[in-house]
């Protein structure tokens, strides 16, 4: 039953919505507004109505009014006396109910249960109503007044809303069920709250709304309103509310604008200052998110509220921000903190309060970290409280511990406050390299961090700026710049790759220190890509002795970019661990190879080739993989080989068998190797002819002539020696003697010299044979040919002191082997004199010092034995019994 | 209409600066150097080397042939048609090469300042719009054609230049 009296009810209420609609609804453009609801012969002492405006009447002039009316015919409610209520809506600040509008019918039903308060009184309610500020929701703050009879009341308060696209079909008439109705929440403050969702895409349309009141058991309809709900924003309050000192000493006051808000907003700034000196207020009104405000002083406490607005277009403003305080300190640097590079200018500022007094400009002076004054010439008087003070061409900062700054002190003559300034100067002059890939695709470059102090807190970033082609001269840094991605590298490097390039455009970069106290650019560097260019080193690098002509050649291929002329470089040297390199330029952007004269034809050589731009730009290759000579038989050898000979069996017999000894070739000489050797003979009855005897050393020929040439020749892939060594076996020339005498001297157990003394001849001396044995032992001769002008010779082997060894110089004629001087033994009496002589420079001084030793041993010896005896013998001067007795006889 | 001188000298005002830093030698130079090099890359694709001369692709009219360019200004607008292909092309060499041509056209257009001559601004291709369809569907020809006939072009171009070629 209740339910049905309530959907009745309910159904009425819409039903005077629809009709009032009809009439033009009431437009909220306060925010905050009244209804009052009064009784038909009610004198209006709140609500006038305006001139012309009939109490009963309605709809006119575009005035809004609805009558509530107790209907006493209810059969729930007893005892009422049917009186109809107008209500109407009027701006708080004006008295006059100059808003009011009658119902249409002028009637509608509404029971109470004790009407005779409000029948007297009225009843009036405060509406606030805006959209938050997320844009989703209406809302509307319905709050009974003091004066409003019904307080003591239970409130239920109704909205009944006509959501837009309803109304699209029929824009002037909403249709009867087209209302919808949302509760209220009433709080125990007499406030109700009513939340309408509003839909983003209608927020600029038309919203059609009246509240329906319950209070005393009486129900109030107000009149239609219509709103758009854009027009009605209230933001939320402003965040973040902060307050700094800036570089320039004033006080900025910033906030952030609240999330969520589409337009921009305008905002209120109220600040309080409060100083021992000076109170004053200030209300502002800004578009800016922040506010500065000037002539800041120290000791002084600042509060600060702020609070938003629709900057275009009507609004409401936000509630306020919560209040922000913010005390400055008795003394203020502005800027407190400066990060600068080296090589620059600051300043400091400083306002200094001391003893409730701000400390006049002039009597402040500066120090630096409590340790040096700063010059006076240094200082500024900005005004009567600010002084300045400026640092020119700074050096680094040195760490002192953990302090990585220098800290400045604004001192009031002889007393500085603890509070200080920090000044923070960086070596930013970081070198940036670059170096383009081979493949002219790729430039990577590199910088290190090391030289530079390192800043905790701090980031860094390659920048860089391309122009379309090279570099100006002085490069600078540009305001439109790209960030480069770089990547640390073991070795300490940052390394950042530039893929792909542009060959003849100027990269400017430089590397930007970012820091909370500020930024700071390293000087900035250009680069063009083309000029850094290192090429692939040369390819195809071979390395030979050239046949017959004895030069190392070195070939080569250049890579294929640059396509710049290029110049080339060749180090070589003998292939082992540790290669002595010799170098060689090119400069013949043509050339492909180089042949280079060698000291050892017979040697393996490395080589490897770089390459470099010849205009001297770009870097040079690296070295090519190393190329190997092989050695092999360049030339025939130089000579033959040295040789000897040993004749065996009888020498009186005319038949001899001699053994020639030959020396191998080494490889200087065999240029590079021996096949074989083979003995030419000569003889005067039998001719020449030639004996292969391979490799073998020793080769044995019967000698019968009466002299017989032999000529050894070494072979080779090449051909056979040209210069060679021939001996001739001849019967007389074995009787020449031009060897008057040989001497051996022993210097010692490996060196022998050898003395000689030759007497005048008329044959021809090639050379000298020397041969040595030792006469002890059944070893193999030793000989040495030696040149024919010596006449004495060194012969270092391993000689035993107590072996014998025999001596023999064979003198070698054109033609024949002369008669060999021969000794059997070391030279002696040059020798013994030698020991002699050595024996007599140690003996004579030795007993010379001994003698002069015992001499003197005597002397000292009888000096004692005298004194000795004589203490012995009675003095005859003191003892009686001495007296006349001769102790010297 | 009355803009166009003004733009004409904004555009040209970088080039008063390079010329007067860097040798108009060294800007000729460099014009031959990179067009050699640009030559070098294409010859360094394997796959453009292996195409037949003998045999003629149709339905790529869009690339410009092997005619002979005579002056600056056509030099300009024959490599800002390749580039506008090359761009369009996936392959990284290409990209490199098409960074090349930018180049390329900038200093044509130093050299062209040299010459007291304006090079207007190459118009490119105007059915490029087609190109994505082409592309979509011959890829591989469209990338072997263009890189060979811009080979051939270069080569010309490196001709032309030593001849000191007109505006």
């Amino acid at each position: 039953m209740i339910c049905q009296k309530f959907c009745v009810v309910l159904l009425h209420w819409e039903f005077i919505c629809v009709i009032t609609a009809f009439n033009l609804s009431y437009p909220i453009t306060p925010w905050r507004f009244k209804l009052s609801c009064m009784p038909p012969n009610s004198t209006y002492d709140y609500f006038l109505l305006p001139a012309g405006l009939s109490k009963n009447t309605s709809n006119l002039n575009g005035h809004y009014e609805t009558a509530v009316e107790f209907n006493s015919s209810d059969t729930h409610f007893s005892n009422l006396s049917k009186t109809t209520f107008h209500c109407c809506f009027r701006s708080e600040q004006d008295r006059n109910c100059s808003l009011c509008a009658d119902n249409i019918e002028g009637k509608t039903f509404v029971s109470t249960v004790n009407s005779s308060v409000f029948q007297q009184m009225g009843a009036n309610w405060n509406i606030q109503c805006w959209l938050k500020g997320d844009l989703k929701l209406f809302i509307c703050y319905v709050e009974s007044l003091f004066k409003n009879p019904f307080k003591n009341y239970k409130h239920k308060v109704h909205l009944l809303y006509v959501l837009p696209e309803v109304l699209e079909d029929s824009p002037l008439v909403p249709q009867k069920g087209s209302f919808q109705m949302v509760h209220c929440n009433c709080s125990v403050h007499e406030r109700c709250e009513c939340l309408v969702p509003v839909p983003t895409a209608k927020l600029n349309d038309t919203l059609l709304m009246c509240l329906k009141i319950t209070s005393g058991g009486v129900i109030f309809q107000s009149p239609l309103m219509s709103v758009q709900p854009i027009n009605m924003v209230k933001p939320d309050p402003p965040l973040g509310l902060r307050m700094e000192i800036t570089d320039d000493g004033n006080l900025k006051i910033s906030w952030s604008s609240p999330p969520l808000v589409p337009f921009p907003l305008q905002y209120e700034v109220k600040y309080s200052e409060n100083s021992t000196t000076v109170i004053r207020e200030a209300d502002k009104i800004v578009s800016a998110t922040s506010l500065l405000v000037d002539g800041i002083l120290p000791g002084s406490s600042y509060e600060v509220q702020v609070r938003g607005k629709r900057l275009d277009g009507p609004g409401i403003w936000s509630d306020w921000s919560t209040p922000h305080v913010f005390t400055t300190q008795d003394v203020i640097y502005f800027p407190p903190k400066i990060l600068t590079s080296v090589g620059s200018n600051v300043s400091f500022h400083c306002i200094y309060k001391n003893e409730n007094k701000i400390v006049s400009s002039k009597k402040i002076v500066w120090w630096m970290n409590l340790a040096e004054k700063i010059p006076q010439s240094q200082y500024d008087v900005v005004s009567d409280h600010v002084s300045k003070v400026t640092f020119f061409n700074l050096n680094e900062t040195k760490p002192r511990g953990k302090f990585t700054y220098d800290a400045v002190y604004c001192c009031n003559e002889h007393e500085c406050h603890h509070r200080y300034a920090e000044l923070y100067v960086i070596d930013v002059n970081i070198n940036i390299s670059c170096e383009t890939d081979g493949h002219l695709t790729k430039m990577t470059c590199r910088w290190s961090t090391n030289t530079i102090q390192s800043l905790a807190g701090s980031t860094l970033q390659l920048r860089y700026r391309r122009s379309s082609l090279y570099c100006f001269d002085i490069p600078s840094i540009h305001r439109i710049s790209k960030p480069k991605d770089c990547y640390l590298q073991s070795d300490g490097f940052y390394e950042c790759v530039f893929q792909p390039i542009f060959l003849l455009s100027g990269y400017t970069m430089w590397i930007r220190i970012n820091h909370p106290l500020g930024s700071l650019d390293s000087p900035p560097t250009c680069v063009l890509p083309d000029s850094v260019v290192k090429p692939l080193p040369p390819s195809s690098v071979k390395a030979e002795i050239i046949k017959n002509i004895g030069l190392l050649k070195i070939s080569w291929e250049k890579p294929v970019f640059p396509e710049n002329n290029l110049q080339f470089q060749i180090r070589y040297g003998l292939s082992g661990k540790e290669i002595q390199w010799k170098m060689y330029d090119v400069y013949d952007a043509k050339s492909k190879s180089v042949s280079l004269p060698v000291p050892d034809l017979c040697a393996v050589y490395a080589v490897q080739v770089r390459c470099k731009r010849s205009d001297g730009l770009g870097l040079w290759s690296n070295w090519s993989n190393p190329a190997y000579t092989v050695v092999m038989d360049i030339k025939v050898p130089m000579r033959g080989p040295e040789f000897w000979r040993i004749i065996n069996g009888d020498t009186m017999k005319k038949e001899k068998n001699v053994t020639l000894l030959l020396k191998p070739l080494m490889k200087n000489d065999s240029l590079c190797s021996v096949q074989r050797y083979v003995i030419n003979h000569h003889t005067s009855c039998n001719g020449t002819w030639s004996e292969d005897v391979g490799n073998h050393t020793k080769f044995t020929f019967l000698w019968t002539e009466q002299a017989h040439t032999v000529t050894v020749l070494a072979i080779n892939s090449i051909g056979a020696s040209v210069a060679n060594f021939n001996l001739t076996f001849s019967w007389p020339m074995s009787k020449v003697n031009i060897v008057q005498s040989l001497s051996a001297y022993p210097l010692n157990s490996s060196c022998v010299i050898l003395s000689w003394i030759l007497s005048p001849s008329d044959y021809k001396l090639m050379y000298f044979i020397i041969e040595w044995k030792n006469l002890n032992e059944d070893g193999e001769i030793k000989w040495l040919r030696i040149s024919s002008s010596v006449k004495k010779y060194y012969i270092h082997d391993h000689f035993i002191p107590i072996e014998k060894y025999q001596f023999s110089l064979y003198p070698i004629f054109m033609e024949g082997v002369g008669k060999p001087k021969i000794i059997n033994s070391f030279t002696q009496d040059n020798t013994e004199k030698h020991q002699n002589d050595a024996g007599l420079y140690v003996i004579v001084p030795v007993i010379i010092s001994s003698s002069i030793l015992l001499l003197g041993t005597l002397l000292i010896s009888h000096q004692r034995m005298k004194k000795l005896f004589w203490e012995d013998v009675p003095n005859p001067k003191n003892c009686s019994w001495a007296q006349g007795l001769n102790f010297q006889k | 209409m009355y803009w166009r001188p003004l733009w004409g000298f904004l555009w040209l005002w970088p080039y008063l600066f390079y010329i007067q830093a860097v040798p108009i030698q060294k800007v000729q130079s460099d014009t031959k150097t990179l067009i050699k090099t640009i030559v070098t890359r294409i010859n360094d694709i394997s796959h453009t080397q292996s195409v037949s001369s003998k045999q003629r692709v149709t339905g790529l009219d869009f690339i410009p042939g092997l005619h002979p360019v005579l002056t600056l200004s056509q030099m300009d607008q024959t490599l800002a048609i390749y580039q506008q292909i090359l761009i369009n092309l996936p392959s990284r060499n290409v990209i490199q090469i098409s960074n090349d041509l930018e180049n390329l056209r900038d200093l044509l257009h130093l050299l062209a300042f040299s010459k007291s001559c304006h090079l207007p601004l190459a118009s490119g291709l105007e059915t490029l719009e087609s190109l994505g369809d082409v592309l979509e569907a011959s890829l591989y020809s469209t990338e072997v054609v263009a890189l060979s006939r811009l080979q051939g072009s270069l080569q010309d171009m490196l001709w032309q230049l030593d001849l000191s070629p007109g505006c």
